[in-house]
């Protein structure tokens, strides 16, 4: 068999070992090996299998995932995330869908903490969804809405795919970060304008909330000060330079380890708690780049994706089609797999090709997570979906599903936007000279 | 009957013992983040007396494959690996326990060869004398750690394989 062959035939496995619900990343390993072993030998197979796993385990560069993932968690044990829910509600809560519109910009703020679609879900599923019902608004609309919001945590850095996808393809962490910041903004205001325009055509769906006075909105501030003071002291640290991004992240933990000890907010169950959540999330992400790292090895000795970029080069179609194939794909792919394993599998074939079509790579990280952040909340596996069931017990799932649905054209209109106009993503980290 | 039920017992108590392990070595891991943030801050403020903690990269790197390796087994018992429950969710419970155990006796597979290779790269580091740039560690314990750790994830998977051939026997 032509390497080109066992390419194919190891992906094909690949996916039905994913589907016999083998773990993405045994799975990734396992072919990896088999397939390298049988292009090269099993000798030089098996020596690579020890290698990647201690290379990637002591990698500098990945040591970043542990500490940011930290300052999640931290954020999100320290009730962080509702005291940027009351500020952004008092401003924001006595215009038409008021709690909605509060809900984006909250979830927005606390993924300037956290970089994880579920802990934003959850934080603030937990936090919103009981004033959204007080406040009688339609149960398919809010939980849509918090669930939607809850993604802004994986493009607002810091954000896990950002870092994975920047460790993937050796493109730096902060240039990423910046990247995220203008469409975070962005994504976060086309989903309150959702929410807007719902509630204007019809007003029942989320009457507005109780108008507060200046005083109220001036004290709510503090929740939100704390935000911007971890935000400046990471991101600042970043581009100034002070800071390694791993040294940013156990920084940035730091920080909000001090705001909760401060604010009585955080208990010593608490840490524990979010040390062993951090452990778990560590290891779950480590293997599956790993299992890629291995997978990628494999793939880089068939020389198949360079193959397909050629291919693809001389094809003569407007590179815009080809991307709008590769989005397709990622978005069924994202109904299917967890994202964080969809971008770790499909990167390292696709990334050659993006660079050949003349695609900035830094904009395509962003364009793939926002692909992701559609994975999150389309079924069958929306995992965001399944975390704002968990809060609101009794609501069946298609209901929530439905909710989503306004929210999902805001992020196609989003990544529509991003792709007309690529300065969006790029003139932040175009500011930058690292 | 009585042998079945006796095999039943040994499975349970197999992981009970593989459970607090990997309990045991994750919190050896929330010890080693802790030790992470400690040193990566520390390095940070003494750095700006000038007065850098000297290989502390290195240190972070090191701490940080500890924390992973000690980590993963008990990821795997919290069902913490990603994984596509799409189809097999929908199959009868002997059809899922059959599956389950055909990716359990790949994955066995995989991560015993990872094991066993993590062990020899570790003795080859170790007879070389090989060390890090600036601290000088030797790397060797480390990758015993891995090997540990994936011998560890090796006994989660092989627990989790005997509970699925009860499952595709019994139904």
């Amino acid at each position: 068999m032509s390497p080109s062959t066992i390419a194919i035939a190891g992906i094909i496995l690949l996916v039905i070992l994913f589907l016999l619900r083998m773990p993405v990343a045994y799975a990734m390993a396992l072919i990896g090996f088999v397939g390298f072993a049988s292009v090269t030998s099993t000798g030089a197979a098996l020596s690579i299998l020890g290698k990647d796993f201690w290379v990637m385990f002591s990698s500098y560069s990945l040591t970043v995932v542990p500490m940011f993932v930290l300052m999640g968690t931290i954020a999100f044990y320290s009730g962080m995330g509702g005291r940027l829910y009351r500020a952004a509600y008092r401003f924001l809560g006595q215009l038409p869908g008021g709690l909605g519109i509060a809900t984006c910009y909250a979830c927005a703020a606390f993924g300037a903490c956290c970089g994880s679609t579920t802990a934003a879900a959850a934080t603030m599923g937990k936090v919103i969804l009981p004033e959204m019902e007080k406040y009688h608004y339609d149960r398919s609309l809010a939980t849509g809405c918090v669930a939607s919001a809850g993604t802004l945590a994986i493009l607002i850095p810091p954000s896990t795919i950002l870092i994975i996808y920047g460790i993937l393809t050796e493109e730096s962490i902060g240039k990423l970060f910046a990247a995220g910041i203008l469409p975070g903004i962005l994504l976060a205001s086309l989903f309150a304008a959702t929410v807007y325009i719902i509630c204007r055509l019809n007003p029942k769906l989320g009457p507005p909330g109780v108008s507060t006075t200046w005083k109220e909105k001036l004290q709510s501030l503090s929740g939100v000060m704390e935000m911007l003071l971890l935000f400046a002291l990471v991101m600042g640290g970043l581009f100034v330079g002070w800071f390694t991004p791993t040294e940013a992240g156990a920084a940035g933990s730091a920080g909000a380890t001090i705001i909760a000890l401060v604010r009585r907010q955080l208990t010593l169950r608490g840490f524990l708690d979010a040390l062993a959540e951090t452990t778990r999330i560590t290891a779950m992400i480590f293997v599956i780049v790993t299992g890629a790292t291995v997978f990628g090895h494999f793939m880089a000795v068939t020389r198949v994706p360079f193959e397909l970029s050629d291919w693809i080069g001389g094809l003569g179609v407007s590179p815009y089609l080809i991307m709008a194939c590769i989005l397709v794909g990622y978005l069924i792919g994202g109904c299917f797999m967890d994202s964080l394993a969809l971008i770790t599998l499909t990167v390292p074939v696709l990334y050659p090709v993006i660079l050949k079509l003349g695609f900035n790579s830094v904009w395509f990280g962003v364009i793939i997570v926002l692909v992701g952040e559609m994975g999150v909340i389309t079924p069958p596996v929306g995992i965001n979906v399944y975390i704002i069931q968990g809060v609101a017990r009794d609501l069946p799932l298609e209901v929530i599903f439905r909710g989503i649905f306004p929210f999902l054209v805001a992020l196609l209109v989003c990544t529509v936007m991003l792709i007309i106009f690529p300065q969006i993503a790029l003139f932040l980290p175009g500011l930058t000279n690292w | 009957m009585e042998d079945s039920e006796e095999g039943l017992g040994r499975v349970a108590f197999l992981d009970s013992i593989v459970r607090w392990v990997s309990t045991i070595c994750d919190k050896i891991a929330q010890a080693g983040l802790f030790a992470m943030l400690l040193l990566a801050t520390s390095n940070i403020l003494l750095r700006k007396f000038g007065k850098p903690i000297y290989g502390a990269y290195d240190y972070v790197c090191f701490i940080s494959t500890i924390v992973v390796a000690f980590a993963i087994a008990n990821c795997a018992v919290r069902r913490g690996h990603t994984q596509v429950e799409l189809l097999v969710a929908r199959f009868s419970p002997r059809a899922q326990g059959i599956v389950d155990s055909l990716t359990g006796i790949l994955s066995l597979g995989i991560f015993s060869l990872v094991t066993w290779q993590s062990i020899a790269l570790a003795n080859d580091m170790r007879r070389a004398g090989e060390t890090s740039m600036t601290s000088l560690q030797p790397f060797y314990p480390y990758i015993y750690a891995i090997a540990f750790g994936c011998a560890l994830l090796c006994l989660v998977i092989l627990v989790d394989l005997m509970k699925s051939v009860v499952k595709a026997v019994k139904g």
